[in-house]
């Protein structure tokens, strides 16, 4: 039996893509599996993971290597393993910059094996975490194309750049708002894509807060969307995506821009050499170097079917079957 | 009568040599001027009253050391010329005020207009200034800043330490601290010792955004040795150490820090806009943000002039008697 423990879905996260893409495969290939969704209070969790009776041929499969709840899942029997979104190993992991201990060690030290989005996230660990290093297997997160590619309008806008990574220190947010202005002094519109609830994050933030009011002084539009299909919609206008990020272990923004038909420039850095042409990159961070590409965006094709869940879920499964 | 107004001393940074700088010079020349308490962002409870009984008469001359200062507000009827130093523009975007938010309380297009003649520190802040507000373009000069070099000389013989590479700018936003981490790891891993040299200690620094003490973990995982230091003693006696000091800025008008590491005989690596070509000669400028111009620069080493003394305090000084017609 496998159990699997889903990360609660919301509109601004992607654990619904993870998490459906998992079901789907499971189902696919008729594993028997129990999906134990993680919500409701962290007592709940709690219980409810006590409750269950597991053998030791059993799979514990979380969504989340992160989740705290992995201190509870350890003294079950089964062996354990888990997706590593985000890397407290990096820099700039943004829940570390907003004041938060993942306690990344404690909890992957749990796991019998830890799948990671890129070959950026698997050095990172090795080089924080050496004693982890063979329990680290790169299986890419299972992007699904045809999910984002059903929301896709039929026209672009001339001229429009979308920035639609987090409006936040981890991405650099201060770059951002200085290229848009380059960016719209040049003519270009420049619009910043995010969920609700990143404006009240930002409004929470001093400097995040005085950096989206100087974008908006200075023509950056923010696009509020309520639904992930309707970000879709509006990803799929932008003719041209951009990140400046500082921390990323893939970058689905970049996925989801690539994937809708926008050329994605990223910093020659972190996962983005591993899916995207050399010639989409820009030397860490020079604007000048990306006011040059945006003018002539490269034309070449982004291959991103590495990440098809199909391909990452079968490294999944050729792990957890040699375990 | 010259009514001088100046900064409150701080030890984090330049505000009390600037005080300390002009009347000195001030002394020097022997212009009788009446110093006025300071009114500038660190200061609580304004003597109010104090200025507003101050008579003065139409051939005074009002010289505020900052500007956007509200005292302008209270002596703007008063008789006498008035005339503002700039060192700092909220019209821009990335200025501490405007990430402290205090951009509106400063009213400073408003406060700016109340000048008679508004003193520029660089040619850069100038076109700063005149870009954001065209209508005042006519009153604006550019003085410099002045700095009084005496307060290194005798730190101007300590042995340096060739492979110590040091960033002297606040830890903060607006200096891109992340790209600083990135850039000391680079540098930590080629074999420098990378040094951090604040006058703001550890905590208090954490207390001014979240993010800065996670940063501050970040920058001693990666081996960029964070350097409190307590009195500016301490400070100058560890910069003098320093071979290369670099700096990732995105605002400044005119870095003090930078000139004052020159003169110990840093070599400065800066970026190729805003003020830095004013006084950084061209072969150590780097692209902005160009992280691999910046380690080529600190491994090239390039020897060169750098025109520092145009901050002197006499002669900038003397650009102020000047453009206050005195």
């Amino acid at each position: 039996m496998l159990y699997f423990l889903s990360e609660e879905e919301r509109e601004d996260n992607y654990f619904r893509m993870y998490n459906q893409a998992l079901r789907s495969e499971l189902n696919e290939r008729q594993v028997s599996f129990r999906d134990i969704p993680l919500v409701g209070s962290f007592y709940d969790q709690i219980k409810k993971v006590g409750s269950l009776r597991t053998r030791p041929d059993d799979i514990w499969l979380l969504s989340y290597a992160h989740n705290p709840i992995i201190q509870w899942v350890a003294q079950k029997p089964g062996r354990k393993f888990a997706h590593a979104h985000g890397l407290e190993a990096s820099l700039f992991e943004p829940a570390v910059l907003e004041g938060y201990d993942l306690h990344e060690a404690k909890a992957f030290r749990e796991y019998d094996g830890i799948f990671v989005n890129s070959e950026w996230s698997k050095n990172l660990i090795a080089d924080r975490y050496p004693q982890l290093q063979a329990d680290i297997v790169v299986s890419g997160f299972p992007f699904d194309q045809e999910a984002v590619r059903a929301e896709q309008l039929q026209s672009k806008t001339d001229n429009l750049i979308a920035f639609n990574q987090r409006f936040s220190l981890d991405k650099l947010h201060i770059l951002e708002v200085h290229l848009a202005e380059r960016l719209i002094s040049a003519g270009y519109m420049v619009m910043h894509l995010c969920p609700r609830n990143l404006i009240e994050h930002i409004f929470g933030d001093r400097e995040a807060r005085a950096l989206y009011r100087q974008g908006l002084k200075r023509g950056l539009r923010f696009v509020v969307n309520d639904t992930k299909a309707e970000y879709y919609r509006n990803l799929s206008r932008a003719q041209i995506q951009i990140t400046t990020s500082a921390a990323d272990t893939l970058s689905i923004g970049t996925l989801e821009a690539a994937t809708l038909g926008a050329t994605p420039l990223a910093p020659d850095w972190g996962p983005f050499p591993e899916y995207l042409p050399e010639i989409h990159l820009y030397p860490p961070y020079n604007i000048d170097k990306i006011m040059t590409l945006v003018s002539d965006p490269p034309v070449c094709k982004v291959d991103i079917g590495q990440y098809a869940p199909e391909m990452v879920f079968a490294r999944y499964f050729e792990v957890m079957e040699t375990f | 009568m010259l009514f001088f107004m100046g900064y409150n001393d701080s030890s984090g940074n330049w505000t009390g040599n600037f005080t300390r700088a002009v009347t000195d010079a001030l002394n020097k020349r022997r212009v009788p001027f009446h110093e006025l308490p300071s009114f500038d962002w660190l200061t609580t409870n304004a003597p109010i009253r104090r200025y507003l009984q101050i008579r003065s008469k139409s051939t005074d001359t009002w010289f505020i050391g900052w500007a956007q200062s509200p005292i302008i507000e209270l002596i703007k009827d008063k008789p006498g010329r008035k005339v503002g130093l700039v060192v700092g523009l909220t019209a821009m975007p990335f200025e501490p005020a405007v990430l402290w938010e205090a951009e509106d309380r400063l009213n400073e297009g408003r406060r700016l207009a109340l000048y008679d003649k508004i003193l520029a520190c660089s040619h850069w802040c100038k076109r700063c200034i005149c870009e954001a507000y065209p209508h005042l373009a006519d009153r604006v000069a550019v003085t410099g800043f002045p700095i009084d070099y005496s307060i290194y000389e005798r730190f101007r013989d300590t042995p340096k330490d060739p492979d110590l590479v040091i960033f002297n700018q606040r830890f903060a936003l607006e200096k891109l601290h992340a790209i600083e981490i990135m850039v000391a790891a680079r540098l930590v891993q080629k074999g420098w010792r990378v040094q951090h040299l604040s006058g703001i200690s550890a905590d208090e620094l954490a207390g001014m955004a979240t993010s800065i003490g996670p940063l501050l973990n970040a920058a001693g995982r990666i081996g960029l040795d964070f350097q409190y230091n307590c009195t500016k003693e301490e400070y100058h006696s560890r910069l003098a150490r320093g071979s290369i000091v670099v700096t990732t800025s995105i605002a400044d008008m005119l870095p003090s820090s930078l000139i004052e590491a020159i003169y110990l005989g840093a070599l400065p690596v800066a970026p190729d806009s805003m003020c830095f070509p004013e006084f950084v000669h061209t072969d150590n400028l780097y692209t902005p943000y160009d992280i691999e111009q910046i380690l080529a620069l600190v491994s090239e080493r390039p020897v060169r002039e750098h025109p520092i003394d145009q901050y002197d305090k006499d002669v900038v000084v003397e650009n102020f008697l000047q453009e206050m017609k005195l």
